[in-house]
Parts: C-alpha cells; structure tokens; sequence
C-alpha cells in the first residue's frame, strides 16, 4: 500500500513539474487565446483603427512613498510623480537639457548665473498660477531643512526674480552641469505652492499637485494610483484618459499580468521572458540603452588590490565581454568605461586603453607582484592570494551569476576567490564603510552629464567613491570640466580623464544596463527614450 | 469561567512586552542604515546624516526603545521611516485586507481540511484515503510561492478564467470573490493539509473507542454514529490545531500576498525590512503577535466551552 501511496505522489509531483515546465521550454506554442488574436499589420499603419482603450495600465513592484519634490528617493514615486509634475527643463534622448517650464534660459560668461525665462500662462492642477514666485519658493525649499537633498541644492546661493516670468539662480561656483545636477533630479519637480500654503502638510503630500499632462485622481494604498487627463495642460495631448499603476511585486506574476491583458507595460522581465515575449506577436518589447553603468570596484586600499600588477592581473583573467554576453545580454552590455556608452561623454570603442582576456598574462603579472604557485593557489610570504568578491543579491541584473563566473575565472588562474552575496541593506552598510576588497556595483543616473559619474565615483573623496580611489591629475581635469561651459571643450577633458581611469585599473568593467519595456503590440505613438519613459502624451492604442 | 479568561488575559501581559523588546532588538541590530536605503545609494553623506538625525537614530538605543514602548501603548507606533505618514495610518489601511484573506482560508482550509480527514479517517488504508493523503501531503510540502504561481499558471494563463492578481473593490462582487479564489488557496492549502492529517488520525482514534462500538451495536446507522458520536469528539485537537493554523497564516499571508499583489500587511512589511523601516516592521510584528496571543485565547475558552473537563479542572 504504501508503495502504491509514493509511485501517486512520485506520479503527482512530476505532472505538477512537467505542467510548470511547459510554456518555457515551448515558447512557440503559448495558450490558446480565448479569442483569435488580429494579425498585427505593421505596414498598414494609416489604415489602422484607433481603439477605445484610452487607460494605459503600467506594474509597478513597489506602491508609491510619498510626493513631496525634495524628498522622493525612491524610483517607483519618481516614475508617477513625472506625469504629475513638471520641472524647469527636460532631457531630450541624447540627455542634452531642453525647453519644459521654462521657454528658454541663459548661462553667464562666468558660469555662476543661469536665467530661466519661464512658460507664461500655465497654471496647477489646482488652478493656481506658475510663475517666478513659485520657482523661487520650491528651490529655497530645497535647501531647506525639510528637504533630503541640501546637499545637492546648496550649490544656490541665491535667486533673484527679474520680473513674473524671470528668475536668475546665482551660483557659490560655476557648475556646467546645474541642470543635471539641481534642476532635472526629482527635487526639480515643481509642486504648488498655493496648496503647500493652504493644505496639512501630511495631506499635501500625498495629493501632488502640478502642471503635468496627467493629474493624481486616486490612491488605494497597496493596490493602485489613478491619474487622469489634464483637459488644460499647455502642450499637445494628452491622448489616454487615464493612467492606472497596479502594484504587484512579484516579476512572474507582472509577466503573467501583461500575457493576460491585467496590465499594459511592464519594465522587468528575466532573459527567458525576453526570448518568449519576441516570439510573440502579440508583446512589443524594446531595449533602451541607460546611463547606468556597472562595474567591479577594486579597494585600492586592501591586499592584494594596493598592487596595481594584481589591478590589471585580474583584468587579464577575466572575460567579461563573453561573461555578459552568455548570462545577461540583452539587458546588459559590456562597456570598457566607466561612462555609459549612451551619454555624450564616452569617446567611442577603441579610444580608451583597454585590457583584454589572457590568463597567461594574468599569471605573469601576478609572479612580477612576487607570489608564488603553491598548490593551487599563488602565495606571497605565506599569503594566500585570495580575494572576496561582495556582491549585492538581485539589486542590478544578474549581479551574483556574474560575481560567481568571475570567480571561477579567478580560480583558473590561481587566484583563490569566494563570493560574499548579501542583502542591500546590509551589502551597503559594508560597502559604504569601505569594508570590501572587490564588489559589485552599479551607478546610475537619469541624466547623461559625465560629472556624475566621475565626480561620485572616482573623485577624490567623491560619494560614491566607496573604495577611496584618488588621483590628484584626475581630480584636477575633473575639477576643470566641472567649470568648463564649451562642450567640446568638456568632452576633450572627459576623455582625457577616462584615459586616466582606466590607466588607473580601479575597476573591472562589466558594463551597462538598459532599460526594458515590455507592452502590448498595438500601442503607438511611444518611443522611450535612454534615460526616463517620456511623457504619455501622445501615447494611443489601435485596435 | 470569567476568572479562568481573566487570568489567560493577565498572563499574556508579559509575553507580548517580550515581544517588543525581541521585536525591537531583531530590527535595530539588523544590519543596514535606514537613513542610507532612504536617501537612495546616490545620496550624499551629509544628507544622509541629516535624515539619521531627523529621525532620531542618533539616541541611544534604550532611549528608543523607550520612546516605542511609550508610545506602542497608545497604539502609536509614530511615522513610517520610508512614508513619513503614520504608521498606524497604512497598518489600518491594508490590515482588513489582510483579515478578509485569512479568513476565506481558513474557511476554505476547515471545510476541505475536515471533509477530507472524515473521507480518509472512515475508510483507513483504502486508496482513497492513500489518495488523499498524498494530496495533503502535497499540499503541506510545496511552497506557496509554487503553489501561487502554478495556480496562477493554468487559471489564468492557460484557461483564463481567473484574474491573476490584485484584490476587487469588494469581496461581495463577481470580480472580488474572483481574485479571491487563488490567494485563498494558496494560503489555505498548507492548513487544510495539516488540518486533514489531524482530522484522520483523530477520527481513526475515536472510531476504535468503546461508546463508538456501543453506537454501532444499538443499530445506529453508519452516518450518526460518525457525525453524531464520533466527529465531535474527533474535533477537539482539530480546533487546537485551527487556532494556531490562524496564526500561522496570517505570518504565511506575507509570501502569499507578495505573489498575488495582496494588499495586505505582507507587502507592507516585505518593503518595511528591505528599507529598515524600523517603526512599521516593529507594529506589524507586534500586530501579528497580539492577534496570535488573542486567538490562542480564544481557542483556550473554545475548548472549556466544547469540553466541559477541562473548565472543572
């Protein structure tokens, strides 16, 4: 009998198995549809009919925090508070700052003055008027006590209202990324000041009121966040009457989602989804490019890292073009800088000094540092070459299957090496204190300017300079294209100071994540640029 | 009987303080600096110095245990680290969502539970009762994580005939009930299996006692000496069982929720941990604790009420 019991369950478990395995290994035969799916004529687009869905329904993994300007820090409100708020200037795809609240806007010869003539007659959600006042008022509230960014914001020193429509921002020191910097972050989201004045804070900030294409309408805490039309917003559009964010945290269940009809874009999928969602008609998928660099940082301040021959040794030992290739294409893309690729500031392939796949060269290096083969294992003075590589656990795409090829790589070459994978809480309280040899790290920013990049990363004491890098020529080429307002000028200096990043062997560069999207094959009039999703204004589906 | 509740009452007076300090210890010594994950990993250090000092995880930590204490007894757990809003506000909001859950699962996990100990418990060792072992068996051993997912798989994926996430506006609606059979389900299924072993082995029991055989040779038929004699002697340990199983789920209800998109307080506190959200983790722990140290309470009174023994011992 009891036999009979475990051959039922034996039997039980493989059908489960088997019924879970099935639509992954046979990507070419999905459900049956419940109803025939229209054949998508992509070359007839003028004769398309346009449909009545007019709700564009997008996943999000976490539900929103709180509207606040100067204190969103999380992506998932910043990505709601964009259709909501607007700021004085955007970002074209190139990353280059263009026209939004403000018309026009003029930088000084010195680079410590900017004037931004704003956009007359637009007015907030809740009626009240935009104006210089108001931007004035937002931006002294940046650098006030309330706000999370003083930091970044105290590089005003003051503001001076030329007339309704007219504010100069002084600046403590020319900075020729402002715009990057202050103006285009979320603390650049301009909120009314009517109802800051006349609301409970508490309230206020959950009910953002801006001068955005789209309005907050409801929240249902947990579940969703309605935005509706904007029947008065200055520029063309919107054409969707609503936009509804569903939250659901779980990526199998947002794909199941979006292969169901439940929501209508989702931005993260596995690279098996990928494949599946291509070979179907029905899922639009696009890959953007990002300003969102990732890289091994290696502690200049640790064994065997203080020895710049082991810096390049495992550079050599590693083949991280194939790496990436094999585990995390298409999302992410090698790159030999530690500037994405998208932004104006990289040079091109094959400019910069570069370091190439050859374990036998790895090994040279490692015997000119002075270890010796002992075992399996290179040894100095009776110690053991051995490195520990953190890494953080599904915070950047496949960051610990990369950690865990690198370090069998590692291995082959006589370098002992094991992977440390911790949560991000924790992985950062490490990595901040500088307590690490070499890690995992991403960088990423919605804007293209290469300061911010280099300035957090590789400056001399910068914020994001976790393992102490500090290269006084560097720090001073930095310094000068911080001030620096001619971009050509500026691009010369970039490159120039990547040469030196790279002669440096600080890093071992993995390379750049995009940024995905996946969503129903009839929607039109959307192209997402490399840096945010762009507004939905003119964003319709065809039936 | 009211000393007897008094009493129970008092006694878990010092459990639920070991719970706070045990609470508060746990996410305090946790590693990772709430500060830190709020500003964001590009924020600058003297920003995120400013917010440690705002919200006040510069003081010592028996000051602030201190303060959460004070305050816990009031019922306020202060603002929300990641939302700055009360904590009380979002427990509020998404708490009843999460009671509507457990409740339709434990509904759901008794009835199959039961039914399918009585089946297997009347007719030992036959295959149906093999059958639905095994089942159970299943069922207790596979994640809900899988579970959901493989629901979610063939209800809504391959047959669609299900939504695959999200709660409706109502449990009282087409769409509401709906989007509640598989989260029920899934967090069901782990206590109806548990319940269904406990329902057979007890029943198997009873079935062998003598006031059973008596029944059988007054000429009882089959049906009233189960349901009448046996099962509600069989259901005694069942009920034990049923109060922690309730507890049990509403701890399981976090994974369950994650995967459906439940609003409930799984989702609430999963983002609480991951952001060092020490005043929400530290209420709905204790929430969750409180309603544990409740029902046993209930389940102690449920039992001297079905089983007179043990209110005279």
């Amino acid at each position: 009998m009891k036999r009979v019991l475990s051959l039922l369950v034996v039997l039980m478990l493989m059908f489960a198995l088997v019924a879970c395995g099935a639509p992954a290994e046979e990507p070419a035969e999905p459900a049956e549809p419940a109803e025939p799916a229209e054949p998508a004529d992509e070359e007839e687009e003028e004769e398309e009919e346009v449909s009545e869905k007019t709700d564009w329904v997008i996943a999000l993994e976490t539900d929103i925090v709180q509207f606040d300007p100067v204190k969103i820090g999380d992506a998932t409100t910043s990505g709601v508070a964009f259709q909501i708020f607007e700021r004085l200037l955007s970002r074209a795809p190139d990353g280059q700052p263009i026209p939004d609240l403000a018309e026009d806007w003029e930088i000084s010869d010195d680079g410590l003055s900017w004037t931004f003539y704003l956009r007359e007659g637009v007015t907030f959600h809740d009626g009240s008027p935009f104006n210089a006042e108001v931007v004035e008022w937002h931006f002294n509230r940046g650098k006030s006590e309330e706000s999370n960014f003083r930091a970044q914001f105290a590089i005003i020193e003051n503001m001076d209202i030329e007339d309704d429509y007219t504010i100069t921002f002084n600046l403590t020191e020319p900075m020729a990324a402002f715009a990057d910097n202050v103006i285009m972050p979320n603390g650049g989201f301009i909120p009314s000041m009517e109802a800051y004045q006349t609301m409970d804070y508490d309230d206020w900030a959950m009910d953002p009121i801006g001068t955005g294409p789209f309005m907050y309408d409801e929240w249902v805490p947990g579940q969703r966040v309605e935005l509706v039309r904007n029947p008065d917003w200055w520029g063309d559009g919107p054409k969707l009457e609503k936009v509804i964010y569903r939250v659901i945290p779980e990526a199998g269940t947002q794909v199941i989602e979006l292969e169901t009809g439940g929501v209508d874009l989702i931005t993260r999928a596995t690279t098996e989804d990928i494949e599946r969602f291509e070979q179907n008609p029905d899922i639009s998928v696009i890959v953007t490019p990002a300003y969102r660099s990732r890289q091994f940082e290696l502690n200049v301040e640790k064994f065997p890292f203080d020895d710049i021959r082991i810096r390049e040794a495992v550079n050599w030992a590693v083949d991280m073009p194939s790496i990436v290739e094999a585990i995390a294409s298409p999302i992410t893309v090698y790159a030999d800088s530690l500037l994405p690729m998208a932004g104006w500031g990289y040079p091109g392939e094959g400019v910069l000094p570069s370091i190439g796949y050859d374990p036998d060269r790895a090994m040279e290096l490692i015997e000119e540092a002075g270890f010796q083969m002992v075992g399996d294992y290179y040894e100095k003075d009776g110690q053991r070459l051995s490195i520990t590589i953190h890494s953080p656990d599904h915070r950047y795409y496949m960051d610990k299957d990369i950690c865990e090829v690198t370090q069998h790589q590692f291995n082959q070459v006589g370098i002992e090496a094991d992977v440390k994978v911790m949560e991000w809480g924790a992985f950062l309280d490490e990595v901040r204190e500088g307590e690490f040899q070499m890690v995992f790290l991403g960088w990423n920013q919605s804007g293209a300017d290469p300061s911010l990049f280099t300035d957090a990363k590789v400056m001399t004491g910068g914020r994001g300079n976790y393992a102490n890098h500090s290269d006084p020529e560097l720090d001073e080429i930095l310094r000068q294209a911080q001030r620096e307002t001619d971009m050509d000028v500026r691009k010369e200096l970039y490159k120039e100071a990547q040469i030196l990043i790279n002669e440096n062997v600080w890093h071992i560069f993995i390379g750049n994540e995009s940024l995905q999207w996946f969503f129903p094959s009839t929607v039109r009039g959307w192209d997402p640029g490399p840096a945010i999703s762009g507004y939905y204004t003119q964003l319709y589906f065809t039936e | 009987m009211f000393q007897y509740a008094m009493r129970k009452t008092v006694n878990a007076i010092p459990i639920l303080l070991g719970v706070t300090i045990l609470v508060f210890l746990l996410v305090h010594l946790t590693p990772g600096d709430p500060a830190r994950l709020l500003a964001g990993p590009e924020a600058y250090e003297e920003d995120i110095a400013a917010i440690r000092e705002r919200l006040g995880l510069n003081d010592p930590l028996h000051i602030q245990y201190w303060r959460f204490l004070n305050r816990a007894v009031r019922l306020d757990f202060g603002r929300s680290f990641r939302t700055n809003r009360p904590v009380m506000q979002d427990v509020s909001n998404r708490f009843p969502n999460t009671i509507q859950l457990a409740i339709v699962s434990i509904a759901w996990a008794v009835t199959a539970g039961v039914t399918i100990g009585i089946f297997a418990g009347v007719r030992p060792n036959s295959l149906g009762d093999s059958l639905s072992m095994g089942v159970a068996l299943l069922g207790v051993s596979a994640p809900s994580f899988w579970k959901g997912l493989l629901f979610m798989l063939i209800f809504s994926y391959w047959l669609g005939w299900l939504p695959a996430s999200g709660m409706g506006e109502t449990l009282f609606s087409v769409d509401g009930m709906k989007r509640m059979i598989m989260p029920a389900i899934t967090l069901g299924t782990g206590a109806a299996a548990v319940i269904a072993r406990m329902t057979r082995s007890s029943m198997l029991e009873v079935l062998g006692q003598d006031y059973v055989r008596t029944a059988r040779a007054k000429g009882l038929a089959e049906r009233t000496v189960i349901y009448r004699h046996a099962l509600r002697n069989a259901l005694i340990p069942v009920i034990t069982l049923v109060g922690l199983q309730v507890g049990f789920l509403l701890g399981g209800s976090v994974i369950t929720e994650q995967v459906f998109a439940w609003p409930g307080i799984g989702t609430l506190v999963i983002n609480g941990i991951f952001a060092r959200d020490y005043p929400m983790v530290q209420a709905v722990i204790l929430l969750i604790a409180c309603i544990f140290v409740i029902v046993n309470l209930i389940v102690d009174l449920t039992y001297s009420l079905i089983d007179p023994r043990i209110r005279y011992n």
